[in-house]
């Protein structure tokens, strides 16, 4: 049994380390970045990443896809945009005898990976048709409800400059969301690494190493992971900690924080715990697992008030200051 | 199960080591506070030891050992097993192995399952890890910080106990009574070493000095006594002064006594031992002379003698006393002139002691804080007055400076008084004849500390005088403007003081009957003038 644990352990870093070295040979830096993407595929969650123009996020996703033998689909999404240009319509059909029928014609959402490019850019009615569909992992169309195939992964994308005509996601939406990403501007010497792969005659190509099945199996593995409740008091504590109105709130979040994260924040620090915790080879979650996550599980949770806004208080110093104050249990 | 025991066998040691380690570190804390609270209270007993006492040093104890108490109860508290499994991950970086593992021993397993079996590695690993592990590695015991500090005050509290045990005994309750016999703390009784044949002042004064010193006297008694040993001591120093005035007197009426010239000169110098040794000779030269010369011849130059010899009237009643004049040179009257020096040189002695017992007594006082509001006068100048070296201000013997208590008495013989009349010296005031009496001492008088000094004068002679042809300026010595210029500010000053004095407890003199008291010293002494 011992022997068994060991192996699926051994397996999944195994897998993992495959498709981010893969992934690397395209996407330069950001390994961080492409580590919680995975994390979060493996988990069942979905991705918003934040950067500017041209960091490399489309290319990310789908690099990602390809690396993972993964239905891929893309919606760039814009002001004129409606569900069913998401999730599909029902389209009047005529058979061979003329008898005419509806028929679904499924949405860009159907597929394994999906990239919600720009997703402020559309009303909020069509926002919450992709958002509900990544809750439910389905979607209702003629009164007919459709799963999603699994594995199934949104990844949005989200420009933080040209905000204006745009519509930010309401911070109920932003919740569904596992993890919010920053992509940074590379260094230098990416810059360099990115222009030399991407300016010759041939691109490197990525090679499939995961199929759906493993990564199926990947996310019955991560789910396993025990997690001890001294872990988890710890990971409790930090959530209540961004909360301005609870008795363990911190005092930098009593003073900038207008809503502290969900319990959604706590389910996403230990999903992601566990994932970090196989990836170093533990078969149980420490704190320090709790640390690492504890940023891009809750910078979209903790939700800032104009006080923070105008002293251009940043929510992931907020979260810093609670990591170095909220002290592990000692039982 | 083998692997829990692993585990819990781990966590009981180091939990035992926490305890151990945290019951020292506790301990030190306790004795760093309770060295200094102690350091502080012998320190602070010092100036205040009249205040702290015994009772409060008890409270101070009892208190420390219910903070100690109270300190090792917190101590010796049980330190838990998912303690000691966090300790032991954050010293070995073991990312919560021990403690989630032991976690899972202590709560019911999932049945079946994935879970189940990562339980099972995780707490396989875990007391994998435990086995490797050794308990001084994780939780070595050692000296802790606090213990050490613990060092720094008990070195001050010893330094306290040991430095200060004189000024402690001295100033505690218990502590003047501490200056026992063999001890090493100097008693003032101890240096008046008073005996049968010395007097009534100093038997007064000793046993004064011997309540004072009494351990179980309380503070008032102690200020009662220190009164009436302050009474004592200006009795002798009364006795003295009148003792030096009637020795300068004597010297003044010796000088027209042919042979006793050089005697006068030394006892008008205060060289009164030298005196003695010459008067001892003479007295020897006259016992050898009077087995060869015929007794009527002597008898008749005695005769002829007696009258240049002052006379009981002229000498004053203090001269008297001290000389008892003979009228003519002779075994006898030499004998009795030599025993009267010698008992004015046993009364200055007298007062030598009886002052330097209460300058003990005054530093004793200081101690436990008795002089803050008895007198104005600093013990200084409470014993100066007795160190005035024969203080007889006159030319002959250079001795000019006047102190205190003891002015208005040596002005009495101030040169020139008899030949003027309006510069008389006072029998009351200063030097210059115009002090008024200073009012007897009262709790709440204060004293005069000026160094007064006489300054020598040049008066034309009057016109009579000028008239019989006495060219010559005559010389008198007079106060300096200084001298003046304290004085009539000391007798302003005395007047309110004199209203003000509180001289209404036991053996002292009531107010209205003072200026009683005061005549009564001014006329005794006016006998040299009628």
């Amino acid at each position: 049994m011992s022997n068994d644990v060991e192996r699926q352990v051994e397996q999944f870093r195994d897998r993992f380390k495959q498709v981010t070295d893969e992934v690397s040979r395209i996407i330069v830096g950001n390994d961080d970045v492409v580590k919680n993407v995975m994390t979060c595929l493996l988990v069942k969650g979905h991705v918003l990443l934040e950067g500017i123009p041209g960091v490399g996020k489309t290319k990310l996703v789908q690099t990602l896809a390809d690396v993972m033998h993964l239905d891929f689909s893309r919606i760039q999404f814009t002001p004129d945009l409606m569900p069913g240009d998401i999730i599909g319509t029902n389209i009047v059909r005529e058979d061979a005898g003329g008898q005419k029928f509806f028929e679904f014609q499924q949405g860009p959402i159907f597929a394994n990976m999906v990239l919600a490019d720009e997703i402020n850019r559309a009303t909020p009615k069509t926002q919450s048709s992709l958002l509900e569909a990544m809750q439910e992992n389905s979607v209702s169309a003629g009164g007919t409800t459709h799963n999603l195939d699994q594995p199934f992964f949104v990844l949005a994308t989200q420009n933080p400059i040209e905000m204006e005509g745009t519509y930010p996601l309401p911070e109920a939406q932003m919740d569904r969301f596992l993890f919010k990403l920053r992509l940074d501007f590379p260094g230098a010497e990416q810059l360099y690494s990115i222009v030399d792969r991407t300016t010759q005659q041939s691109e490197p190509d990525v090679n499939r190493v995961l199929e759906k099945e493993q990564i199926l199996e990947m996310r019955d593995t991560a789910r396993a992971v025990p997690v001890a409740k001294p872990v988890m008091e710890y990971a409790i504590a930090i959530t209540l900690a961004t909360h301005p109105e609870s008795e363990q709130g911190h005092e930098l979040a009593r003073k900038y924080v207008r809503f502290g994260a969900s319990p959604r924040g706590v389910q996403s620090l230990i999903l992601g715990a566990k994932v970090n915790a196989l990836m170093s080879g533990r078969v149980h979650v420490s704190c320090e697992d709790i640390r690492d996550v504890t940023k891009p599980a809750l910078r979209h949770r903790v939700l800032l008030n104009f006080e923070a806004e105008a002293e251009r208080i940043e929510t992931d110093a907020i979260l810093q200051t609670i990591l170095d104050s909220v002290e592990e249990p000692k039982g | 199960m083998k692997d829990c025991d692993e585990i819990i066998r781990l966590l009981r040691a180091v939990a035992g080591r926490m305890r151990a380690a945290r019951v020292l570190q506790e301990a030190g804390f306790a004795l760093c506070v309770v060295f200094f609270a102690l350091a502080v209270f012998e320190l602070i007993r010092i100036p205040l030891a009249a205040i702290l006492t015994d009772v409060h040093r008890s409270f101070l104890l009892a208190g420390l050992v219910i903070f100690c108490g109270a300190v090792l109860w917190r101590a010796f508290r049980r330190v838990s097993m998912a303690q000691a499994a966090s300790l032991v991950d954050s010293r070995l970086p073991l990312h919560d192995e021990i403690k989630s593992a032991y976690w899972f021993t202590s709560q019911q397993q999932p049945a079946d399952g994935d879970s189940a079996a990562f339980v099972q590695t995780h707490v396989a690993n875990a007391a994998r890890t435990a086995h490797g592990l050794k308990v001084s590695s994780v939780m070595p015991m050692k000296v802790p910080r606090t213990l050490v500090l613990a060092v720094l005050p008990g070195l001050v509290l010893m330094g306290a106990l040991w430095s200060s045990p004189d000024m402690v005994r001295a100033g505690t309750a218990a502590g003047i009574g501490a200056v026992q016999p063999g001890s090493d703390v100097a008693s003032a009784r101890a240096l008046l070493s008073a005996t049968a044949a010395d007097g009534e002042e100093l038997a007064e004064l000793d046993k004064a000095l011997a309540e004072f010193e009494d351990s179980e006297a309380s503070l008032q008694q102690r200020r009662d006594a220190m009164i009436r040993a302050r009474d004592a001591v200006d009795k002798l120093n009364m006795q003295a002064a009148m003792t030096r005035e009637g020795l300068s007197k004597l010297a003044r009426a010796m000088r027209g006594q042919p042979g006793l010239e050089n005697v006068a000169e030394a006892i008008a110098q205060g060289r009164t031992e030298e005196a003695i040794a010459m008067l001892e000779e003479l007295r020897d030269e006259l016992a050898m002379a009077a087995g060869e010369d015929d007794g009527s011849d002597h008898e008749s130059v005695a005769g002829s003698e007696r009258e240049e010899l002052p006379s009981v009237q002229e000498t004053g009643e203090t001269s008297r006393d001290t000389t008892n004049m003979p009228g003519r040179i002779n075994d006898e009257s030499i004998s009795r002139l030599l025993e009267n020096v010698e008992s004015a040189q046993d009364t200055m002695q007298r007062q030598q002691r009886a002052n330097t017992a209460q300058r003990r007594m005054d530093e004793l006082e200081q101690i436990v804080g008795l002089t803050a509001q008895n007198s104005d006068l600093a013990p200084q100048q409470f014993s100066n007055q007795g160190e005035t070296p024969m203080g007889a201000p006159s030319p002959d013997t250079g001795q000019t400076d006047l102190r205190s208590a003891t002015m208005y008495r040596q002005a009495e013989m101030m040169p020139g008084d008899n030949e003027q009349q309006d510069d008389k010296g006072s029998r009351t005031g200063g030097p210059s004849g115009h002090a008024s009496a200073r009012a007897l001492e009262g709790r709440t008088t204060k004293r005069l500390d000026a160094v007064l000094k006489l300054e020598r004068v040049k008066v034309d002679g009057s016109k009579e005088a000028k008239d019989k042809g006495q060219k010559e300026a005559e010389w008198f010595y007079s106060a300096s403007q200084q001298e003046q210029s304290e004085t009539g500010f000391a007798d302003v000053r005395g007047r309110d003081e004199y209203a003000g004095a509180d001289v209404m407890r036991p053996g002292r003199v009531p107010i209205e009957q003072r200026q009683a008291v005061r005549d009564y010293f001014i006329n005794v002494h006016e006998g040299d003038e009628k």
